[in-house]
C-alpha cells in the first residue's frame, strides 16, 4: 500500500506534534510519558548519527576509496557534449546509454575538449574500447595540458593496439604516458584519439564508451581501521597499554592544532586591547576606550587573587571589576531568555501554522 | 486594623511573589506566546513589530552585498534542530540574500544535520530565484575532522573534498570547475549554537584572508561580540532578532519577523516577572525584619 503526499504530511505533523507536546508534559510534572518521549528522542538521535556517520564519511571517505578504484568519469559516452569528429551509436554500448561511435576511416583523429581538469591524483587511465576485426593498427590516446594561463603547454600519449574484437576494458597507467613539453596534469585541457596508418589502412569502426580516470585501491586505508581499534584494547587489561599509544597521538596533533587556532585567534584581540584612552578630535572613541580600558582592568584585578584585596585602590578596581561581571552575566542572562523564547516560539509556530487543516 | 497590622499584611501578600507555582508562568507563557501566531486565523490582525537593524547586522549585509562575481559563499551550517529556532530563519535569509544577489555558494556543516537543513531552505527558495544544484549551489554535507579538515580545504578544496552529499564527484560539479581554494571564496557565512567560530578563524581568516560572518545563538552572542570588534567577524546575527534584522534589510517577512511580537510578549512577561519577583523578595525581608513600610 503506499500513501499519497498529503497522507504522508499528515501523519508526519502529528507524530511531530505528539513529541512536542510528549516532552513539553513536564513543564506540569515529571511523568512517564515525557520520559517516553526523551527515550525516542535519544534513540532516534543516536541511529540518526550512526547513519549519517557511515553514509557520509566512512563509507564514501574511507570504505570506497580502500575497496574501489576510486574513479572520475572524463566521459559516460552517453552524448556528443564535448566530442568533435565522432558519432554517437546507441545500440552498441558497453555501459550507460549510448557509445562514441568513430569511423576511423572517415576521420584520423577525434577528440574531447570536455574532460575534468585536475587529474593530479590519478594513477591510470580506463575506457571500453570495441573493434569490428583486429588490426595490426593502435588508436594513440594524447592527453593536452595548459599551464596557468590556459594555454596548451604539455602532451601525453600512449597507444591502444586494436589486435582485438569486440569490446576490451583498456587500462593506461600515466606514468607509462610518453610525455612532450611541460605536462601539468592540474589543467587537462583535451584528450585525443588518433589513428596510426595502419589502423586507418584496416578501415575498422572503433567504439569508445564510459572513459574515466582512476586513482586506485587505497589499501592503506586499512592502517586506519588498525589505529581506531587501538581504543578498543583499554578493554583488554593486558593490552590497554596500546590504547595510550592512539590517544596520545590525537593529542599531541590535537594539542598543536589547539595552540595555533589559539594564537591566530586571540593574539589579534589581545593586540586590539592596546587602545589610545585619549582620541585627539573623536570624543566618542575616546569614551569608548576609556570605557573599555577600565573595564578590562577591573576585571583583570578581580582576577588577582595572588593579591590580598586589602589596599583601597586594589579593593575598589575589584568591586568594580566585580560589578561590570555583574552586569556581563545580566546581558548574557536576558540573552538567554531570549535564546529559550526563540526555540519554544518555533515549536508553537509549528504546532499552529503547520496544523494540516489550518495550512 | 492598624496601620502596621495593614503594612503587615501587605508586606506578607506581596513575599508570595517569590512563591508563584511555576506552572502558572508556563501557562502565561504559552497564552502569551500562543495567542499572536494563533491570532491570524481568528481572524484578529495584529502589527508586525517594527525592526531597527544594528550594525553588526547592516555588516553583514554589506559584506554579502561586497561580495566579487567570481567568487563563491561558503555557507557553514553548524546547528542542528536543537537551535532551529533562531539559526534556522537567519540561515533562510542569508540563504534568500545570495540568490537576490545571484551569488553561487556552497552549503556544509561541522553538525551532522545542519547541511540537510539549509538544503531545503536553498530547494525551497531556489524555486523562486531559479536556482538550480550543481550550478548556482551545492552541498557537502556533513564536515568531519574540524580544524585540520578546514584548512586542507582552504589549500586544496578538491583534495579535501571528494564528491557532494549526494555522492556526485566535486570535479563533474559545473560550478566547482573554477572553485580550487579559499581563494575562490569570497565569504564565509557561518550559523551556529555552539564555539565553532575560532576554527573558521584561525584558517579562512588568519591564513588566508577570507571575510567571515556569523548567525549564533542569542545565549552565545555576547561572546561573539569582540570577535567583531578586532575586524575578524565582518557582521554578527545574533538570535531570532538577528534573522528579523536581516528580514528587515531584505524586505520581507519570514520567521524572524513574524515572530517578533511573540518573542517581545515573552520578554516583557519576564521583566515583569522580575520585578515582581524583586518585590517579593524585598517584602519578604522586611517582612522578616518587621518594619514598616
Amino acid at each position: 500500500m503506499s500513501l499519497d503526499e498529503r497522507t504522508v504530511e499528515v501523519i508526519t505533523y502529528f507524530v511531530a506534534a505528539a513529541c512536542t507536546l510528549g516532552i513539553y508534559t513536564v513543564l506540569y510534572r515529571e511523568n512517564r510519558l515525557f520520559r517516553l518521549f526523551e527515550h525516542i528522542f535519544i534513540g532516534v538521535a543516536a541511529g540518526y548519527g550512526l547513519a549519517i556517520t557511515i553514509t557520509e564519511v566512512l563509507d564514501p571517505r574511507w570504505f570506497k576509496p580502500m575497496v574501489t578504484e576510486n574513479a572520475a568519469l572524463i566521459s559516460a559516452c552517453d552524448s556528443l557534449v564535448g566530442w568533435q569528429g565522432a558519432s554517437l551509436d546507441e545500440r552498441l554500448k558497453k555501459e550507460g546509454k549510448a557509445s562514441i561511435r568513430w569511423d576511423v576511416k572517415g576521420i584520423g583523429a577525434i577528440r574531447f575538449s570536455a574532460p575534468p581538469s585536475n587529474w593530479s591524483d590519478a594513477k591510470y587511465l580506463k575506457l571500453w574500447v570495441h573493434s569490428r576485426k583486429p588490426s595490426g593498427g593502435s588508436v594513440i590516446v594524447r592527453v593536452a595540458t595548459a599551464d596557468e594561463t590556459g594555454k596548451v603547454k604539455g602532451w601525453l600519449s600512449n597507444s591502444i593496439p586494436i589486435d582485438f574484437a569486440g569490446w576490451r576494458e583498456v587500462t593506461l597507467y600515466i606514468s607509462e604516458f610518453s610525455r612532450e613539453g611541460e605536462v601539468n596534469l592540474k589543467t587537462v585541457r583535451v584528450i585525443e584519439f588518433a589513428a596510426d596508418d595502419a589502423l586507418i589502412a584496416a578501415g575498422t569502426v572503433v567504439h569508445i564508451d564510459n572513459v574515466r580516470h582512476c586513482v586506485g585501491r587505497k589499501w592503506y586505508w586499512i592502517l586506519a581501521l588498525v589505529c581506531g581499534s587501538l581504543y578498543y584494547t583499554i578493554f583488554i587489561p593486558r593490552f590497554a597499554w596500546m590504547s595510550r599509544l592512539i590517544i596520545g597521538a590525537v593529542m599531541g596533533l590535537q594539542s598543536g592544532y589547539t595552540f595555533k587556532a589559539f594564537v591566530l585567534t586571540f593574539y589579534p584581540q589581545i593586540a586590539k586591547s592596546l587602545r589610545p584612552i585619549y582620541v585627539p578630535g573623536n570624543l566618542s572613541l575616546t569614551l569608548n576606550n576609556i570605557i573599555f580600558v577600565v573595564t578590562l582592568l577591573c576585571v583583570l584585578i578581580y582576577f588577582f587573587f595572588t593579591i590580598e584585596h586589602k589596599h583601597p585602590a586594589i579593593r575598589t578596581s575589584a568591586r568594580i571589576g566585580r560589578l561590570l561581571l555583574m552586569v556581563t552575566f545580566g546581558l548574557i542572562f536576558g540573552n538567554t531568555v531570549m535564546a529559550r523564547f526563540s526555540l519554544f516560539i518555533k515549536r508553537l509556530d509549528f504546532l499552529i501554522t503547520q496544523f494540516p487543516w489550518l495550512k | 486594623m492598624s496601620l502596621n497590622r495593614l503594612a503587615s499584611s501587605t508586606l506578607i501578600m506581596l513575599s508570595r511573589f517569590q512563591q508563584v507555582d511555576r506552572r502558572i508562568i508556563y501557562a502565561l507563557v504559552w497564552v502569551l506566546i500562543g495567542f499572536p501566531i494563533v491570532a491570524p486565523y481568528i481572524g484578529v490582525r495584529l502589527p508586525i513589530l517594527p525592526m531597527y537593524p544594528t550594525r553588526a547586522a547592516r555588516s553583514f549585509f554589506e559584506a554579502v552585498e561586497s561580495i566579487p562575481d567570481d567568487k563563491v559563499v561558503l555557507v557553514a551550517c553548524d546547528f542542528d534542530p536543537g537551535t532551529l529556532g533562531e539559526n534556522g530563519p537567519q540561515c533562510r535569509a542569508v540563504i534568500e540574500h545570495l540568490m537576490r544577489c545571484r551569488k553561487k555558494f556552497i552549503i556544509m556543516g561541522l553538525d551532522q544535520v545542519g547541511p540537510t537543513i539549509a538544503q531545503a531552505y536553498a530547494e525551497e527558495l531556489g524555486k523562486r530565484y531559479g536556482y538550480r544544484y550543481g550550478v548556482d549551489y551545492c552541498n557537502f554535507g556533513w564536515i568531519t575532522g574540524g580544524q585540520m579538515f578546514l584548512e586542507r580545504m582552504c589549500r586544496d578544496l578538491h583534495a579535501a573534498v571528494k564528491q557532494d552529499k549526494m555522492g556526485t564527484p566535486i570535479n563533474e560539479i559545473a560550478m566547482m570547475q573554477n572553485v580550487r581554494s579559499a581563494k575562490d571564496i569570497g565569504l564565509v557565512v557561518e550559523f551556529t549554537g555552539s564555539g565553532l567560530l575560532p576554527l573558521y578563524i584561525a584558517t579562512f581568516h588568519a591564513q588566508f584572508g577570507v571575510k567571515l560572518a556569523q548567525g549564533c545563538t542569542g545565549i552565545i552572542g555576547p561572546e561573539q561580540f569582540p570577535y567583531l570588534d578586532t575586524g575578524q567577524l565582518s557582521g554578527l546575527l545574533v538570535g531570532l532578532k538577528g534573522a528579523a534584522e536581516y528580514e528587515e534589510m531584505l524586505k520581507t517577512v519570514g520567521g524572524g519577523k513574524r515572530t517578533m511580537l511573540p518573542q517581545s510578549a515573552g520578554h516583557l512577561l519576564i521583566i515583569i516577572l522580575v520585578l515582581l519577583g524583586n518585590l517579593g523578595t524585598w517584602a519578604a525581608r522586611r517582612a522578616e525584619r518587621g518594619m514598616r513600610v
